[in-house]
């Protein structure tokens, strides 16, 4: 099979009814968490089923490389070169697998019809100011809290902070220092004297100066005061407008902040999920400039679904055919954000910096940034002190 | 977009994947026979 079949001759639209227009008339269908799970959800099981193909595959070829090495081991040219057309095939198979999965991908996002978020905005007539409502409340709570507006409530707060706490590379830190010692699920039914105690605990070791690598993000007193970088009581209209003006520019993404793996890239701090139309961002660091990162991507997927479904499709083959050739998948992946006419490159050089440009230009006189530029003014001048020194 | 519609999707992938990877499995097996195949001969 010839890859431009995957895109091409084998799958007709026709045949399939894939007329969205006669399935969707507009405005017979509402949006909320329960009726759009159908895509997703037969997202994961294509997924499994996916990965199970693709690792018969894997485990055929290993088959056919151990009969060879069985029967060549001492001929090591013929062994070589039969071992590379087993793995030919199978990488053979995982494109087919992954431009399946993507492709699939591709059709449920560019008819996103089903995740385009509708936001109103009414007058205040207080303040005369415009509140925005996004379909989705948490979006809308979340907006209100990264200008100030709102904040997280203590539930919220605790239940990111146990997310935090339960992360890969922070849980076994805390059993290894006697923080904790029950498991996960213990600590995710945590009291909130418990995790009180454990931020002050984290608190107490980096006041310490025992700094390892694990526990550089997570300073307990940091983490409880401060993780969502905003100011309590600092509200900014300005950051309000902006945001919103921003969200309709990348068709009105649901927000999350989540801390889990289960949403998040190994490594990375914020992910767009163009299925669901949803950014996930982990709550520390800069919520914002991690935010405009990922809206970029919603821009993307807002302005030309098909087009960025299919070059996604192709960076991700790309990335994906590279352990066959002895590379690491994340540090392929990672190549793409420097490699012009790629999807990451395209999100983080190019739309990112126009975002962020006009996000920072916009509110560059709210209390917000300002209080954001005394900062990194404050570092840079703590910075160059230190050098001196 | 009905669930009826990201069916018809699926199984149209479906098809599209299981075909494919009939084929990879024969030509694995294909190349399986290649070797016990050559082997045999070496030993003639």
């Amino acid at each position: 099979m010839k890859e431009s079949d995957l895109i091409g001759d084998k799958l007709n639209l026709n045949d399939h009814q894939f007329n969205t227009e006669k399935e969707l008339p507009v405005g017979q269908f509402t949006k909320n968490e329960s009726e759009t799970a159908d895509g997703p959800e037969v997202l994961v099981v294509m997924e499994s089923e996916l990965e199970s193909i693709q690792a018969g595959l894997e485990k055929k070829a290993e088959a056919v490389i151990k009969l060879a090495e069985q029967n060549f081991a001492t001929n090591p040219s013929k062994l070589r070169k039969l071992s590379l057309m087993a793995k030919q095939i199978a990488l053979r198979g995982f494109k087919v697998t992954a431009g399946a999965a993507v492709l699939f991908g591709a059709f449920v996002t560019a008819d996103n019809k089903l995740t385009r978020w509708e936001v109103s905005a009414e007058k205040d007539p207080q303040t005369s100011h415009l509140q925005y409502k996004h379909e989705d409340s948490k979006t809308t709570h979340i907006i209100k809290v990264l200008s100030g507006k709102e904040k997280f409530d203590e539930h919220e707060e605790q239940l990111l902070i146990k997310d935090i706490l339960c992360e890969d590379h922070t849980f076994p830190f805390l059993q290894q220092q006697g923080f904790w010692e029950g498991s996960k699920d213990d600590l995710q039914n945590a009291s909130e004297q418990q995790i009180s105690d454990i931020l002050k605990k984290l608190h107490e070791f980096r006041q310490k100066g025992s700094i390892s690598e694990s526990a550089e993000t997570v300073d307990g007193e940091a983490l409880q005061e401060n993780f969502l970088t905003i100011e309590p009581g600092v509200e900014d209209d300005l950051v309000y407008e902006s945001l919103w003006k921003l969200m309709e520019e990348c068709g009105n993404p649901k927000i999350r902040i989540v801390s889990s793996s289960e949403y998040l890239v190994k490594g990375s701090s914020g992910t767009y999920n163009p299925i669901s139309n949803t950014v996930y961002v982990e709550p520390t660091g800069d919520i914002v400039k991690i935010l405009l990162a990922e809206l970029a991507h919603g821009k993307q997927f807002h302005e030309r679904p098909y087009y960025y479904s299919l070059i996604g499709l192709r960076d991700f083959i790309k990335a994906g055919s590279s352990p066959f050739l002895l590379r690491n998948m994340d540090e392929a992946y990672g190549d793409l954000y420097t490699t012009p006419g790629s999807i990451e490159y395209d999100a983080h050089t190019v739309k990112e910096e126009e975002l962020s440009q006009g996000f920072y230009y916009e509110t560059k006189d709210g209390p917000i940034n300002q209080k954001r530029v005394k900062e990194i003014m404050d570092k840079r001048t703590a910075e160059q002190a230190d050098e001196r020194q | 977009m009905t669930k009826e519609v990201i069916i018809k999707a699926k199984t149209a992938v479906d098809k599209i994947v299981s075909e494919a990877t009939a084929d990879l499995y024969l030509e694995l097996e294909q190349l399986e026979l290649d070797i016990l195949r050559e082997k045999i001969n070496e030993g003639e």
